[in-house]
Protein backbone atom coordinates (compact mmCIF):
# COMPACT_ATOMS: atom_id res chain seq x y z
CA UNK A 1 0.00 0.00 0.00
CA UNK A 2 1.66 3.42 -1.01
CA UNK A 3 1.28 6.24 1.12
CA UNK A 4 -1.45 8.33 1.24
CA UNK A 5 -1.69 11.84 0.33
CA UNK A 6 -2.23 14.14 3.18
CA UNK A 7 -2.94 17.74 4.32
CA UNK A 8 -1.32 18.74 7.15
CA UNK A 9 -0.43 22.33 6.29
CA UNK A 10 -2.86 24.19 8.36
CA UNK A 11 -2.61 27.42 5.61
CA UNK A 12 -4.72 24.90 3.18
CA UNK A 13 -7.13 24.14 5.71
CA UNK A 14 -9.28 27.06 4.54
CA UNK A 15 -8.91 26.26 0.70
CA UNK A 16 -9.59 22.15 1.95
CA UNK A 17 -12.67 23.17 3.96
CA UNK A 18 -13.93 24.97 0.75
CA UNK A 19 -13.11 21.92 -1.72
CA UNK A 20 -15.04 19.45 1.18
CA UNK A 21 -18.03 22.02 1.96
CA UNK A 22 -20.01 22.00 5.05
CA UNK A 23 -22.05 18.45 4.03
CA UNK A 24 -18.46 16.68 4.61
CA UNK A 25 -17.20 18.01 7.70
CA UNK A 26 -20.51 19.46 9.65
CA UNK A 27 -22.11 16.06 10.77
CA UNK A 28 -24.96 15.71 8.71
CA UNK A 29 -27.27 12.34 10.78
CA UNK A 30 -27.16 9.40 8.86
CA UNK A 31 -30.27 8.11 8.46
CA UNK A 32 -32.04 5.77 10.77
CA UNK A 33 -32.96 3.62 7.63
CA UNK A 34 -29.22 3.84 6.17
CA UNK A 35 -28.44 2.32 9.84
CA UNK A 36 -30.77 -0.30 9.69
CA UNK A 37 -30.19 -1.30 6.49
CA UNK A 38 -26.53 -1.42 6.75
CA UNK A 39 -26.51 -3.10 9.72
CA UNK A 40 -28.65 -5.87 7.88
CA UNK A 41 -26.03 -6.40 5.11
CA UNK A 42 -26.84 -3.77 2.60
CA UNK A 43 -23.81 -3.12 0.63
CA UNK A 44 -24.13 0.42 -0.15
CA UNK A 45 -25.61 1.45 3.09
CA UNK A 46 -22.47 0.15 4.68
CA UNK A 47 -20.48 2.25 2.42
CA UNK A 48 -22.60 5.28 3.13
CA UNK A 49 -22.55 4.75 7.03
CA UNK A 50 -18.71 4.38 6.56
CA UNK A 51 -18.06 7.35 4.95
CA UNK A 52 -20.46 9.38 7.05
CA UNK A 53 -18.72 8.71 9.93
CA UNK A 54 -15.05 8.24 8.80
CA UNK A 55 -13.83 11.70 8.97
CA UNK A 56 -15.21 12.25 12.69
CA UNK A 57 -13.73 9.21 14.03
CA UNK A 58 -10.55 9.91 12.14
CA UNK A 59 -10.64 13.84 13.85
CA UNK A 60 -11.05 12.47 17.32
CA UNK A 61 -7.99 9.87 16.69
CA UNK A 62 -5.98 12.22 15.21
CA UNK A 63 -6.80 14.87 17.80
CA UNK A 64 -5.84 12.54 20.55
CA UNK A 65 -2.96 10.29 18.99
CA UNK A 66 -1.08 12.80 16.92
CA UNK A 67 -0.39 10.40 14.44
CA UNK A 68 -1.81 9.81 10.98
CA UNK A 69 -1.02 5.70 10.77
CA UNK A 70 -3.00 5.18 14.30
CA UNK A 71 -5.72 7.46 13.55
CA UNK A 72 -5.92 4.96 10.62
CA UNK A 73 -5.63 2.17 12.47
CA UNK A 74 -8.26 3.28 14.92
CA UNK A 75 -10.82 4.14 12.26
CA UNK A 76 -10.08 0.50 10.60
CA UNK A 77 -10.26 -1.38 13.65
CA UNK A 78 -13.57 0.52 14.86
CA UNK A 79 -15.21 -0.20 11.75
CA UNK A 80 -14.17 -4.06 11.81
CA UNK A 81 -15.67 -4.32 15.56
CA UNK A 82 -18.75 -2.96 14.12
CA UNK A 83 -18.80 -5.63 11.09
CA UNK A 84 -18.11 -8.17 13.35
CA UNK A 85 -20.34 -7.22 16.04
CA UNK A 86 -23.52 -7.28 13.51
CA UNK A 87 -22.53 -10.25 12.30
CA UNK A 88 -22.32 -11.92 15.08
CA UNK A 89 -25.51 -10.54 16.67
CA UNK A 90 -23.90 -8.87 18.98
CA UNK A 91 -25.84 -5.74 18.42
CA UNK A 92 -29.64 -4.48 18.14
CA UNK A 93 -30.37 -1.19 16.99
CA UNK A 94 -32.23 0.63 18.31
CA UNK A 95 -31.13 4.10 17.97
CA UNK A 96 -28.01 4.28 19.45
CA UNK A 97 -25.67 3.72 16.78
CA UNK A 98 -23.63 6.83 17.01
CA UNK A 99 -23.18 6.19 20.71
CA UNK A 100 -22.06 3.09 20.39
CA UNK A 101 -19.69 3.88 17.34
CA UNK A 102 -17.96 6.46 18.87
CA UNK A 103 -17.86 4.34 22.30
CA UNK A 104 -15.82 1.85 20.45
CA UNK A 105 -13.70 4.36 19.04
CA UNK A 106 -13.14 6.21 22.28
CA UNK A 107 -11.94 2.66 23.97
CA UNK A 108 -9.70 2.49 20.73
CA UNK A 109 -8.09 5.21 21.68
CA UNK A 110 -7.47 4.84 25.07
CA UNK A 111 -5.95 1.35 24.41
CA UNK A 112 -3.76 3.06 21.79
CA UNK A 113 -3.03 5.57 24.36
CA UNK A 114 -1.95 3.27 26.97
CA UNK A 115 0.30 1.12 24.08
CA UNK A 116 1.69 4.60 23.20
CA UNK A 117 2.64 5.83 27.06
CA UNK A 118 4.26 2.45 27.66
CA UNK A 119 6.52 3.21 24.54
CA UNK A 120 6.76 6.94 25.32
CA UNK A 121 5.16 8.31 22.16
CA UNK A 122 2.73 10.23 22.64
CA UNK A 123 2.62 13.38 25.15
CA UNK A 124 6.05 13.21 25.41
CA UNK A 125 8.01 16.40 25.49
CA UNK A 126 9.50 15.63 22.29
CA UNK A 127 6.41 15.01 20.58
CA UNK A 128 4.98 18.30 21.85
CA UNK A 129 7.62 20.17 20.75
CA UNK A 130 7.37 18.75 17.29
CA UNK A 131 4.11 19.60 17.70
CA UNK A 132 4.68 23.22 18.10
CA UNK A 133 7.52 24.08 16.23
CA UNK A 134 5.59 22.44 13.02
CA UNK A 135 3.29 25.16 12.46
CA UNK A 136 4.83 27.79 14.17
CA UNK A 137 7.15 28.35 11.25
CA UNK A 138 4.17 29.64 9.15
CA UNK A 139 3.82 32.77 11.69
CA UNK A 140 0.26 32.53 10.98
CA UNK A 141 -1.82 33.89 13.68
CA UNK A 142 -4.95 31.22 13.35
CA UNK A 143 -2.29 28.43 12.75
CA UNK A 144 -0.58 29.96 16.41
CA UNK A 145 -3.89 29.57 18.25
CA UNK A 146 -4.37 26.39 16.52
CA UNK A 147 -0.76 25.07 17.77
CA UNK A 148 -1.65 26.79 21.46
CA UNK A 149 -5.14 25.38 21.63
CA UNK A 150 -3.23 22.15 20.69
CA UNK A 151 -1.04 22.16 23.69
CA UNK A 152 -3.64 23.07 26.04
CA UNK A 153 -6.10 20.16 25.22
CA UNK A 154 -2.52 18.47 26.50
CA UNK A 155 -2.93 20.24 29.49
CA UNK A 156 -6.41 19.19 30.50
CA UNK A 157 -7.64 16.05 32.29
CA UNK A 158 -8.23 13.03 30.03
CA UNK A 159 -11.30 13.13 30.77
CA UNK A 160 -12.11 17.10 30.45
CA UNK A 161 -10.31 16.68 26.91
CA UNK A 162 -12.85 13.38 26.14
CA UNK A 163 -15.53 15.22 26.68
CA UNK A 164 -13.91 18.38 24.57
CA UNK A 165 -13.08 16.17 22.02
CA UNK A 166 -16.03 14.16 21.27
CA UNK A 167 -17.79 17.41 20.92
CA UNK A 168 -15.63 19.42 18.83
CA UNK A 169 -13.96 16.81 16.74
CA UNK A 170 -16.81 13.94 16.84
CA UNK A 171 -19.56 16.18 16.75
CA UNK A 172 -21.30 14.65 19.13
CA UNK A 173 -24.53 16.33 21.04
CA UNK A 174 -24.24 16.71 24.49
CA UNK A 175 -26.85 14.39 25.35
CA UNK A 176 -25.15 10.85 23.35
CA UNK A 177 -21.58 12.41 25.82
CA UNK A 178 -23.56 12.05 28.53
CA UNK A 179 -25.13 8.84 27.81
CA UNK A 180 -21.62 7.13 26.64
CA UNK A 181 -19.93 8.18 29.70
CA UNK A 182 -22.96 7.75 31.60
CA UNK A 183 -23.27 10.90 33.08
CA UNK A 184 -25.83 13.49 33.99
CA UNK A 185 -26.18 16.02 30.69
CA UNK A 186 -25.60 19.06 33.86
CA UNK A 187 -22.50 17.37 35.24
CA UNK A 188 -21.38 17.57 31.43
CA UNK A 189 -22.32 21.02 30.30
CA UNK A 190 -20.63 21.88 33.62
CA UNK A 191 -17.38 20.00 33.00
CA UNK A 192 -17.58 21.41 29.08
CA UNK A 193 -17.58 24.95 30.13
CA UNK A 194 -14.68 24.54 32.84
CA UNK A 195 -12.73 22.97 30.35
CA UNK A 196 -13.44 25.59 27.77
CA UNK A 197 -12.50 28.19 30.83
CA UNK A 198 -9.36 26.49 31.10
CA UNK A 199 -8.37 26.33 27.47
CA UNK A 200 -9.50 30.38 27.09
CA UNK A 201 -6.93 31.02 30.29
CA UNK A 202 -3.83 28.91 28.45
CA UNK A 203 -4.25 31.38 25.55
CA UNK A 204 -1.94 34.52 25.24
CA UNK A 205 -4.03 38.09 25.18
CA UNK A 206 -2.98 37.92 21.69
CA UNK A 207 -4.32 34.12 20.77
CA UNK A 208 -7.81 35.10 22.51
CA UNK A 209 -8.06 38.72 20.59
CA UNK A 210 -7.44 36.25 16.91
CA UNK A 211 -9.69 33.53 18.63
CA UNK A 212 -12.44 36.46 19.29
CA UNK A 213 -12.05 38.12 16.09
CA UNK A 214 -12.58 34.72 14.51
CA UNK A 215 -15.48 33.78 16.37
CA UNK A 216 -16.96 37.38 15.97
CA UNK A 217 -19.54 37.90 12.30
CA UNK A 218 -18.71 39.98 9.92
CA UNK A 219 -20.29 42.90 10.54
CA UNK A 220 -23.47 43.40 7.61
CA UNK A 221 -21.20 46.46 5.65
CA UNK A 222 -18.21 44.58 5.80
CA UNK A 223 -20.47 41.36 4.04
CA UNK A 224 -21.65 43.36 1.61
CA UNK A 225 -18.54 45.44 0.12
CA UNK A 226 -17.55 44.01 -2.94
CA UNK A 227 -13.63 43.29 -4.34
CA UNK B 1 -23.64 20.68 15.14
CA UNK B 2 -21.59 22.38 17.07
CA UNK B 3 -23.60 24.99 18.94
CA UNK B 4 -22.43 27.66 20.93
CA UNK B 5 -23.48 26.76 25.00
CA UNK B 6 -22.20 29.76 26.16
CA UNK B 7 -22.86 33.15 26.36
CA UNK B 8 -19.46 34.31 27.47
CA UNK B 9 -18.02 35.51 24.04
CA UNK B 10 -14.42 34.65 24.85
CA UNK B 11 -15.60 31.34 25.66
CA UNK B 12 -17.29 31.19 22.48
CA UNK B 13 -14.29 32.14 20.85
CA UNK B 14 -11.96 29.06 22.30
CA UNK B 15 -15.15 26.77 20.65
CA UNK B 16 -14.64 28.71 17.13
CA UNK B 17 -10.75 27.56 17.63
CA UNK B 18 -11.78 24.27 18.67
CA UNK B 19 -13.84 23.77 15.80
CA UNK B 20 -11.06 24.91 13.33
CA UNK B 21 -8.41 23.10 14.78
CA UNK B 22 -11.02 19.99 14.38
CA UNK B 23 -10.82 20.85 10.87
CA UNK B 24 -7.19 21.07 11.03
CA UNK B 25 -7.07 17.62 12.55
CA UNK B 26 -10.03 16.09 10.19
CA UNK B 27 -8.05 17.78 7.21
CA UNK B 28 -5.09 15.22 7.37
CA UNK B 29 -7.44 12.07 6.86
CA UNK B 30 -5.53 9.97 4.70
CA UNK B 31 -7.50 9.91 0.85
CA UNK B 32 -9.66 7.22 0.15
CA UNK B 33 -9.33 5.75 3.73
CA UNK B 34 -13.13 5.14 4.16
CA UNK B 35 -13.04 3.25 0.46
CA UNK B 36 -10.33 1.54 2.28
CA UNK B 37 -12.45 0.73 5.26
CA UNK B 38 -15.89 -0.71 2.89
CA UNK B 39 -13.18 -2.62 1.32
CA UNK B 40 -11.70 -4.52 4.54
CA UNK B 41 -14.91 -5.01 6.13
CA UNK B 42 -16.76 -6.08 2.86
CA UNK B 43 -14.63 -9.85 3.49
CA UNK B 44 -16.13 -10.07 6.51
CA UNK B 45 -18.94 -12.11 6.98
CA UNK B 46 -22.64 -10.85 6.13
CA UNK B 47 -24.28 -9.76 9.14
CA UNK B 48 -27.24 -12.28 10.18
CA UNK B 49 -30.14 -11.04 11.23
CA UNK B 50 -30.93 -10.91 14.69
CA UNK B 51 -34.14 -12.43 16.05
CA UNK B 52 -35.46 -11.77 19.23
CA UNK B 53 -37.73 -13.30 21.81
CA UNK B 54 -40.25 -11.75 24.04
CA UNK B 55 -40.10 -13.70 27.69
CA UNK B 56 -43.53 -15.62 26.59
CA UNK B 57 -42.36 -16.67 23.15
CA UNK B 58 -39.52 -18.24 24.93
CA UNK B 59 -41.05 -19.78 27.81
CA UNK B 60 -43.89 -21.16 24.98
CA UNK B 61 -40.40 -22.01 22.89
CA UNK B 62 -38.92 -24.15 26.08
CA UNK B 63 -41.97 -25.81 27.18
CA UNK B 64 -43.06 -26.82 23.45
CA UNK B 65 -38.89 -27.86 23.03
CA UNK B 66 -39.13 -29.94 26.69
CA UNK B 67 -42.57 -31.79 25.30
CA UNK B 68 -41.20 -32.57 22.13
CA UNK B 69 -38.27 -34.37 24.06
CA UNK B 70 -40.67 -36.14 26.28
CA UNK B 71 -42.50 -37.59 23.50
CA UNK B 72 -39.07 -38.77 21.78
CA UNK B 73 -37.43 -40.24 24.68
CA UNK B 74 -41.05 -42.16 26.26
CA UNK B 75 -40.53 -45.29 23.83
CA UNK B 76 -36.99 -45.78 24.95
CA UNK B 77 -37.71 -45.16 28.53
CA UNK B 78 -40.80 -47.45 28.18
CA UNK B 79 -38.40 -50.29 26.63
CA UNK B 80 -35.88 -50.21 29.03
CA UNK B 81 -36.10 -53.36 31.25
CA UNK B 82 -36.59 -52.73 35.55
CA UNK B 83 -33.73 -50.98 36.67
CA UNK B 84 -31.57 -53.89 38.54
CA UNK B 85 -30.30 -52.81 41.79
CA UNK B 86 -27.17 -50.91 42.33
CA UNK B 87 -23.85 -53.39 42.07
CA UNK B 88 -22.35 -51.56 44.72
CA UNK B 89 -25.21 -52.33 46.87
CA UNK B 90 -25.24 -56.09 45.33
CA UNK B 91 -22.20 -56.62 45.70
CA UNK B 92 -21.87 -55.44 49.48
CA UNK B 93 -24.85 -57.99 50.23
CA UNK B 94 -23.41 -61.01 48.23
CA UNK B 95 -20.37 -60.06 50.75
CA UNK B 96 -21.99 -59.90 53.74
CA UNK B 97 -24.30 -63.54 52.67
CA UNK B 98 -21.07 -65.29 51.71
CA UNK B 99 -19.18 -64.42 55.11
CA UNK B 100 -21.80 -65.24 57.31
CA UNK B 101 -21.87 -68.25 55.43
CA UNK B 102 -18.60 -69.17 55.87
CA UNK B 103 -18.21 -68.14 59.37
CA UNK B 104 -21.32 -70.66 60.08
CA UNK B 105 -20.13 -73.54 57.85
CA UNK B 106 -16.34 -73.33 59.69
CA UNK B 107 -18.42 -72.75 62.99
CA UNK B 108 -19.98 -76.09 62.27
CA UNK B 109 -16.89 -77.73 60.80
CA UNK B 110 -14.94 -77.14 63.59
CA UNK B 111 -17.81 -78.15 66.49
CA UNK B 112 -19.74 -80.37 64.56
CA UNK B 113 -18.21 -83.52 66.28
CA UNK B 114 -17.83 -82.05 69.71
CA UNK B 115 -21.45 -80.90 69.14
CA UNK B 116 -22.72 -83.91 68.28
CA UNK B 117 -20.73 -85.69 70.53
CA UNK B 118 -22.52 -83.62 73.69
CA UNK B 119 -25.61 -84.19 71.91
CA UNK B 120 -24.92 -87.80 72.33
CA UNK B 121 -24.66 -87.21 75.75
CA UNK B 122 -27.60 -85.36 75.98
CA UNK B 123 -29.64 -87.12 75.21
CA UNK B 124 -28.33 -90.87 77.76
CA UNK B 125 -28.26 -88.66 80.18
CA UNK B 126 -31.74 -87.30 78.75
CA UNK B 127 -32.79 -90.97 78.07
CA UNK B 128 -31.64 -92.31 81.86
CA UNK B 129 -33.03 -89.30 83.45
CA UNK B 130 -36.34 -89.92 81.56
CA UNK B 131 -36.07 -93.60 83.22
CA UNK B 132 -38.29 -93.66 86.07
CA UNK B 133 -37.65 -93.74 88.84
CA UNK B 134 -39.56 -97.04 90.38
CA UNK B 135 -37.41 -97.39 93.51
CA UNK B 136 -40.12 -95.88 95.57
CA UNK B 137 -42.77 -98.87 94.36
CA UNK B 138 -40.34 -101.67 94.82
CA UNK B 139 -40.11 -99.35 98.74
CA UNK B 140 -44.10 -99.76 99.05
CA UNK B 141 -44.59 -103.05 98.12
CA UNK B 142 -41.92 -104.44 100.19
CA UNK B 143 -44.01 -102.57 102.90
Amino acid sequence: MGQPERESDPRALGAQAERDGPAQWESAAVEPRIVRAALAGDQDAWSELVHAYTRRLYALAYSRLRQVDLAEEVVQSVFATVANKVSTGGYAEQGQFEAWLFRIAVNRIRDQIRIARRSKRIDSPEALREAQAEPAATADPDSELLVSLKAGLGELSDKDREIIELRHHGQMSFKQIASMLDEPVGTLLARHHRALAKLRDMLSPSEQATADSAARPAAPNQRLQTP
Amino acid sequence: MTHNHTSDPSLQAVEHGLKALAEADASTMPRGLAERVVAATETLDAPMPVIRFSSFQRVSIGLAAAAALAVLALPIWLSKPAPAPSPMLHASYDADALELFELATASLASNSVDRFDALLEDTQSFDAAAEPDTSWLEESEAI
